[in-house]
């Protein structure tokens, strides 16, 4: 694999620098860089100096590996694999070490605080960084999860933006479905 | 909106509130709570994407066999569902109608009269075949008078989602004048395959006409069992006994199915559904209300069986 350095700048001008591999994990660094127009940096006016890292960080691990993710959402099995007829289980196993070691690295990356979250999804979404969007949405998810409106604003400090007559018309709808919900 | 660290989920896009949301929202239960939180999570859980995944699979099937007049034009799925749930639709050539359960979106189905077996169904002295604006159905079985109630509906397993449990109601109402049901009801529940019984439901006994204490201080009597238990009297041997409770549309019902057990008794789908994909000719029976009615001056509007979770 050719090591091409590659050069991002963040939405506050700092220049951080990247493999051209590890920046392939990104859909849109990649179009940019087969497209020829790579100029010496790519500005990334949506990500500032805080994410970029964190978002390398993730590419560097991930970078010309397009199926890790998938691999982990399988629980760690390649399923076209078995059909083959070289199947080779030391390969398998080493696989698998393989697979654990990441859900275990993605563990350590993913934790931080909900402000990261937010900007890190951005990032993931605006770079096209499916993994990584995945991860972000999946802990925000589980954040929501389970928990009462009223939990819910709290946790994410939200404001409700309903008119009070709104917000009357929302209580009514809830013990409706209660009510439905309690014959079930 | 834009704060300094973005600890307000509205500066997502809607894409990634739509994927957050389609991940936690497992029934329309949870879409409506996440909607009373503020109007952005209230746009992202109406959002067609997250209720499209509360319709049974088949549902565009089940639609383009309706005959009921034309659908309105639905502004969103979420619109579209709750349509679904208020308004059966008639199907199956107008003899049954199809509706979706609000909770869970699975399916209901209501058999009209005129596709259950009644036993003397075709008498006019003992049944007549009005039509009543309240019901779905452009006619109901009337009840007249006879010795002998039985009631009997089926309807194909491959109409029923897999691993769903459902339970079955007999819906109908009484007429002013209604005599003679008092007495205990038998009912049993049975799957049938090829015309041979795969599983036979235990009996259990339902009134259909909610006994009252008599005032003459006397109970009212099974005739056809001494050893029955006298209505409404505690007695702790005794096996519940179902009564009618009002629906909110004016008819009664009853729960008829069996699984012994709870007074809420389902029976279960799965295996056969599941096992038996090749064999369309599956069939749920629920042989019904079997009772002796002497004096049989009472008034029976059987409006249906309607088989919902």
């Amino acid at each position: 694999m050719s090591s091409t350095k590659i050069f991002l700048k963040s939405s506050d001008d700092k220049t951080f620098e990247i493999d051209e591999t590890a920046a392939r994990a990104s859909e849109t660094l990649k179009n940019i860089i087969d497209g020829g127009c790579l100029d010496g940096v790519i500005p990334l006016p949506n990500v500032s100096s805080n994410i970029l890292p964190k978002v390398i960080e993730y590419c560097k691990k991930h970078g010309g590996d397009n199926g890790s993710s998938k691999k982990i959402a399988n629980g760690g099995v390649d399923k076209d694999k078995e059909i083959l007829p070289d199947y080779d289980e030391e390969e398998d196993k080493r696989e698998k070490v393989r697979v654990d070691e990441l859900k275990k690295w993605e563990e350590e990356y993913m934790d931080f605080d909900q402000q990261v979250l937010y900007d890190l999804m951005l990032a993931a979404n605006y770079l096209h960084i499916k993994g990584l969007l995945d991860l972000t949405v999946e802990k925000a998810a589980s954040m929501i999860r389970g928990r009462t409106p009223d939990q819910i604003r709290e946790n994410f400090n939200i404001n409700s933006d309903f008119t009070p007559e709104e917000e009357e018309e929302m209580i009514l709808i809830e013990d409706e479905w209660d009510d439905e919900w309690a014959f079930d | 909106m834009e704060q300094e660290g973005n600890t307000d989920l509205s500066v997502l896009p809607e894409s990634c509130i739509v994927d957050i949301f389609s991940r936690i929202c497992t029934s329309p239960r949870d879409a409506c709570r996440l909607s009373a939180v503020s109007l952005i999570f209230q746009s992202a859980a109406d959002s067609d994407s997250i209720w499209e995944r509360f319709f049974p699979s088949d549902v565009q099937l089940i639609l383009s066999s309706s005959v009921s007049q034309s659908l309105p034009d639905f502004s969103s799925k979420k619109e579209q569902f709750l349509y679904l749930c208020d308004n059966p639709l008639l199907v199956e050539n107008g003899t049954m109608t199809f509706a979706l359960e609000k909770c869970s979106g699975k399916k209901c189905y209501m058999i009209g009269a005129r596709e259950l077996f009644l036993f003397w169904g075709y008498d006019p002295k003992s049944w007549k075949w009005p039509s009543l604006p309240e019901s779905r159905f452009s006619e109901v079985a009337e009840l007249l008078g006879m010795g002998w109630l039985e009631i009997r509906g089926k309807m194909e397993t491959r109409l029923l989602s897999p691993n769903t449990t459902y339970v079955i109601y007999l819906v109908y109402k009484l007429t002013v004048l209604a005599n003679g049901l008092q007495y205990k009801s038998r009912v049993t529940v049975n799957l049938v395959s090829c015309g041979r019984s795969k599983q036979q439901g235990r009996e259990k006994s339902v009134f259909l006409h909610r006994p009252v204490e008599s005032k003459l201080g006397r109970e009212l009597p099974d005739e056809r069992d001494a050893n029955s238990v006298p209505v409404f009297t505690e007695n702790k041997n005794s096996v519940p006994v179902e009564v009618p409770q009002e629906r909110g549309d004016g008819w009664m019902e009853i729960v008829t199915d069996v699984d012994g057990g709870g007074s809420r008794a389902t029976l279960k789908m799965t295996e056969f559904v599941i096992n038996d994909q090749a064999n369309t000719k599956e069939e749920v029976y629920c042989e019904s209300v079997r009772q002796p009615t002497y004096r049989a001056s009472s008034c029976l509007q059987a409006e249906c069986f309607e088989i919902e979770t």
